[in-house]
């Protein structure tokens, strides 16, 4: 028996030695850089491929930008994740490991702080400095919002807006007159569902699951129409102090929502089918932005004659959703790829490009100048209608999803049906998302 | 002489590989748990805090009971259901390949579309919940499996429970490996079929048995897609189990340190099962 | 078969009908998602969400277009063809040796090596992902099949070695230490006795290798990059949209691609029938 334990212990020692040996001799091989030539590859992860709403528009720009003045003697090296999910644990993986790709896409979540104190994401305030007309086409608040400490880290690309999308056909059977621009106050609203209940039709789609976006919607705008403090707290990043009177009050009127005007499986619901009940007629109202536009005239998910039953209104209060987008990044490195990665974004964000994003995505430009032409709105008659109503809007605020902690929105998420089967009251959901947001440090 | 040299060479490659696709990144989780580690910066040890913080973490003792409730369930009734289908197939009764090959598919099937299937079919509105509501009466209340915490663990138990498939083909592969006259010796002498099960058998299969139950509990210790493809670990903490709860800490919270701190948690709670299992069945001792 | 005296207590086996009401059931909730799956793949995306039951309205094959259309999936197949088949021949022939002389030798340390390999199982892929994405890089197996061939092949070793020693335990000494009486050696005892013996649970190990590795997302999503070494669990997320899912293409795509680890199930299991039939030495 001691034979056999002192080979088992000879063959450790030879594997572990094997294994160090291996693990010494790799040489260090750093990729070669073209040198003084032009010839620059970019390496891209790009998620928006498959099913992702703006896939088009992202091959278009890739497939065009080596072709452009901007990025002569640029070549691709990209890479496809399919689903922002795996993007972003990629992405995080490659964080930790130190091996991001030259130009860091944002799906819409705030890591821009984190990235920044990590020392792997380019400072490009002198590229917007160099390019004074570039700089001038973007919102003010919009750099604020991707800068950190003065200094600008990333290349928004987008304004998110979001309002209420209603059928038309479904109001009128319920003999409600839609409002001008929005219903004066949330008690309208409210007796508008009643309204609409009465008449044996479901008001609202929401959900829970997934960070709730649809509940979130309402929320926030709960939240964000309610009082000045309130609209501050919705227009705050990180926000850590849940537990205001605006809040809870928010959580009170959800929770009503969740429990009457919805639909049975909104609780624990995801967005998809959620959305799928207002694409088929089912539910008179949702919260959303223009990306789903295109979604009423597709004849997989919608009814056919849905697109002209749509309307669109602003929340109550005329309120709106309306955030800057958080901007791509480009992570540090030799000079050649950052200059290449910052004309990419320059590209991507050119007057023209942020139209074209626009009609082939729905994403609404980030620069005030970026003029929509008229033709736009005729053959986009919805969007364009919320192009219009998004100047009328009096309060306006962010969205959870790009402004809170993650953990917080999983907490709300999972807390959310604890909330509408009254298992938890809205002074403890508020408590809660408090203590769970104190815990990011 | 030449038996060492073989012992040296049946041994070495498997523990090559073991060493160093596991072993060094097992060093580097358990050294990174002692650290304050996130996404955005490198490891700097720190002590004992993770622990301490998990230890006050309300959702980490609900993790960490969820799981253990999974493991005991599926131990016991998931690999009983496996054992019993193998010991039915065993008799081969009339049409016994097409039962076998059909239990197995839905292991096969990739989680994500198993998983959206049970999400769909308990959805109130779609599935095979509005029926039963209806039965129920009108004005009864919603049911609403993965919505209710008061259902949702018990609605997720039912994914997967009865799906022992894996038990089933690994006791029945053990099964043929008995003798026939063994059998018709115990026939011969008036054993019923149920005692040969019982009193024969079922001894024989002690070691496999002890695998399928070591198999099952670390199956449901890292238990992950179905759970998070239906409800992430909600409502509230009540389907949360240690996987979910350490993907959140690393995805959401981008704390690497308190994962890894989770992951050596799960792999001690892990070898505290799998030692007493093996205790439990005797197991690794030979038959002969 | 004899009829034997005491006709009380001989052959009162419960009746079929019990067996097959089980089985059935059994069969029910088998056949249940695959066929559900199967119908899903010829719906449309409304039909889906209509209800959970309905079949589809029209009969074509617009989802099976688009699934192709969207993913390269015939690639993707070919690539998780190989590395499935190839990371299993490698477990197994690894793993067989190994377990072989933990089942048979005693020696220190023995139960710590047993409990170091079962830690593997209880390892989160999650926790894994940095250090394992580091050590390729510095193999440079990133974005290879090899790379994701080594890894599998490792993370697998702990369930199959847990089979296989359970099989090897059960085969007697007494068949050895006959053979090395014979004068047959180390070698040729484990390959004629041996292996033949406990084909079945090497057939057994090996197929839960290849259909656990066939389903594996998240290395695979992590270590990979391209097309060249991606597998068909990534290709599956393709129909996976931030706000819209094709449940269709992804069925569609599902139904496709099981196939043929059904047919690899079905067949090796008809092997291990085969194999049992060289002779059962338990008893």
């Amino acid at each position: 028996m001691n034979k056999i334990s002192k080979c088992v212990i000879i063959s450790v020692i030879c594997a572990l030695l094997i294994a160090g040996c291996s693990s010494k001799s790799n040489i260090q091989t750093s990729s070669g850089n073209a040198g003084g030539g032009k010839q620059v590859t970019l390496n891209v992860l790009n998620y928006h491929v498959g099913e992702d709403y703006a896939a088009p528009f992202f091959k278009k720009l890739f497939d065009e930008f080596p072709n452009s003045d901007l990025g002569k003697g640029v070549k691709f090296n990209l890479q496809e994740i399919p689903t922002t999910d795996a993007y972003a644990q990629k992405v995080k993986v490659l964080f930790a490991t130190g091996d991001l790709p030259d130009i860091v896409l944002t799906t819409g979540n705030y890591i821009l702080d984190l990235a920044v104190k990590s020392g792997k994401i380019a400072d490009l305030t002198p590229y917007f400095d160099a390019d004074p007309a570039w700089k001038s086409s973007f919102d003010p608040d919009a750099l604020e919002r991707n800068s950190i400490n003065g200094k600008i880290y990333a290349v928004p690309n987008q304004k998110e807006i979001a309002m209420i999308f209603f059928n038309k056909a479904l109001f009128k059977k319920a003999g409600i007159e839609p409002p001008e621009t929005s219903f004066a106050s949330w008690d309208e609203f409210f007796a508008a569902c009643d309204k609409l209940k009465a008449a044996g039709i479901t008001p609202i789609s929401l959900d829970t699951n997934d960070f709730a976006w649809l509940s979130s919607m309402f929320l926030g705008a709960m939240v964000g129409t309610a009082n000045e403090a309130g609209n501050q707290f919705m227009n705050t990043m990180k926000p850590t102090n849940f537990n205001t009177p605006e809040v809870v009050d928010a959580l009170k009127n959800l929770k009503t929502m969740l429990a009457r005007y919805t639909t049975k499986d909104a609780v624990g619901g995801k967005y998809d089918p959620m959305a799928a009940h207002f694409l088929m007629g089912e539910v008179a109202m949702i919260a959303n932005g223009p990306w789903m536009v295109p979604d009423f005239s597709n004849k997989e998910k919608a009814t056919p004659d849905l697109p002209e039953q749509i309307g669109v209104m602003l929340f109550p209060k005329d309120g709106m959703v309306s955030v800057p987008g958080t901007g791509d990044m480009v992570a540090a490195g030799d000079k050649n790829k950052i200059d290449a990665a910052v004309n990419f974004l320059k590209y991507e964000t050119t007057l023209d490009n942020q139209i074209t994003s626009l009609k082939m995505t729905g994403i609404i430009p980030v620069s005030p100048q970026a003029v929509v032409p008229d033709d736009f709105n005729k053959e986009n008659p919805i969007v364009g209608r919320m192009l219009e109503l998004s100047t009328k809007a009096k309060y306006l605020f962010g969205e959870n999803q790009a402004n809170w902690y993650q953990n917080t929105l999983d907490t709300l998420s999972r807390q959310l049906p604890e909330l509408a089967f009254d298992k938890i009251t809205p002074e403890e959901l508020a408590k809660q998302l408090e203590e769970v947001a104190q815990k990011n440090k | 002489m030449a038996k060492r040299l073989w012992v040296l060479l049946f041994v070495t490659p498997c523990l090559l590989m073991f060493i160093v696709f596991i072993g060094i990144p097992l060093v580097n989780v358990t050294w990174t748990s002692f650290a304050d580690y996130t996404t955005f910066s490198p490891p700097i040890l720190s002590g004992l805090g993770n622990y301490r913080e998990l230890l006050h973490d309300r959702s980490f003792w609900q993790a960490f009971q969820n799981t253990l409730l999974w493991v005991l369930m599926q131990c016991t009734v998931g690999v009983s259901v496996g054992c019993i289908v193998a010991l039915l197939l065993f008799r081969k009764p009339f049409g016994w390949k097409f039962f076998r090959a059909v239990y197995m598919i839905p292991s096969i099937i990739p989680t994500v579309a198993t998983g959206i299937m049970f999400y769909l079919l308990l959805n109130p509105e779609l599935g095979i919940i509005k029926p039963l509501q209806y039965l129920a009466g009108p004005h009864s209340p919603a049911i609403n499996p993965f919505g209710n915490s008061s259902y949702a663990f018990w609605a997720l138990t039912l994914t997967w429970l009865f799906y022992s498939a894996v038990s089933t083909i690994i006791i029945m592969a053990e099964l043929g490996t008995i003798s026939d006259a063994l059998l018709e010796a115990a026939k011969i002498d008036g054993a019923t079929r149920f005692q040969i099960d019982l009193h024969i058998l079922l001894p024989l299969l002690r070691n496999i048995l002890g695998t399928c139950v070591i198999l099952a509990a670390v199956g449901m210790i890292t238990q992950f897609d179905t759970i998070y493809v239906t409800t992430r670990g909600g409502p509230g903490s009540s389907t949360l189990n240690l996987s979910v709860f350490l993907y959140n800490t690393a995805t959401l919270d981008n704390n690497y340190g308190l994962a890894n701190a989770i992951s050596v948690v799960q792999i001690l709670v892990g070898l505290i099962l799998v030692l007493l299992i093996g205790r439990a069945f005797k197991l690794g001792d030979s038959h002969g | 078969m004899i009829p034997m005296g005491n006709s009380n207590t001989v052959n009162r086996s419960p009746a079929p009908a019990f067996h097959y009401a089980v089985l059935i059931v059994i069969a029910f909730i088998s056949l249940g998602p695959i066929l559900w799956v199967l119908v899903g793949s010829f719906k449309t995306r409304s039909e889906i969400y209509s209800s959970a039951f309905s079949l589809p309205r029209s009969f074509g094959f617009a989802n099976y277009t688009e699934a192709f259309r969207l993913v390269p999936i015939g690639k993707y197949f070919m690539n998780s063809l190989i590395v499935c088949t190839a990371n299993t021949l490698l477990n197994i022939l690894v793993v067989a040796a190994f377990s072989y002389i933990l089942a048979r030798f005693d020696f220190r340390m023995k139960n710590l090596l047993v409990a170091a390999i079962a830690s593997v199982m209880l390892l989160p892929s999650q926790s894994l992902a940095v250090p394992i994405f580091t050590l390729l890089r510095s193999f440079h197996l990133l974005d290879t099949k090899t790379g994701l061939i080594l890894i599998y092949a490792a993370f697998g070793i702990p369930v199959s070695f847990f089979i296989l020693r359970s099989y090897y335990l059960s085969i007697p000494r007494s068949l050895e230490e006959a053979a090395s009486i014979d004068g047959a050696g180390f070698l040729t005892t484990f390959l004629k006795i041996i292996v033949p013996l406990s084909l079945p649970g090497l057939v057994t190990a090996a197929i839960l290798q290849f259909l656990s590795t066939w389903n594996e997302f998240f290395f695979a999503l992590v270590l990979t990059s391209g097309d060249q070494a991606r597998t068909v669990p990534i290709a599956l997320s393709y129909y996976l949209g931030t706000f819209s899912n094709n449940y269709p293409a992804l069925f569609a795509a599902v139904v496709l691609t099981i196939l043929p680890p059904i047919a690899i199930f079905v067949f090796s299991q008809e092997k291990v029938v085969e194999s049992l039939t060289a002779g059962a030495v338990k008893g």
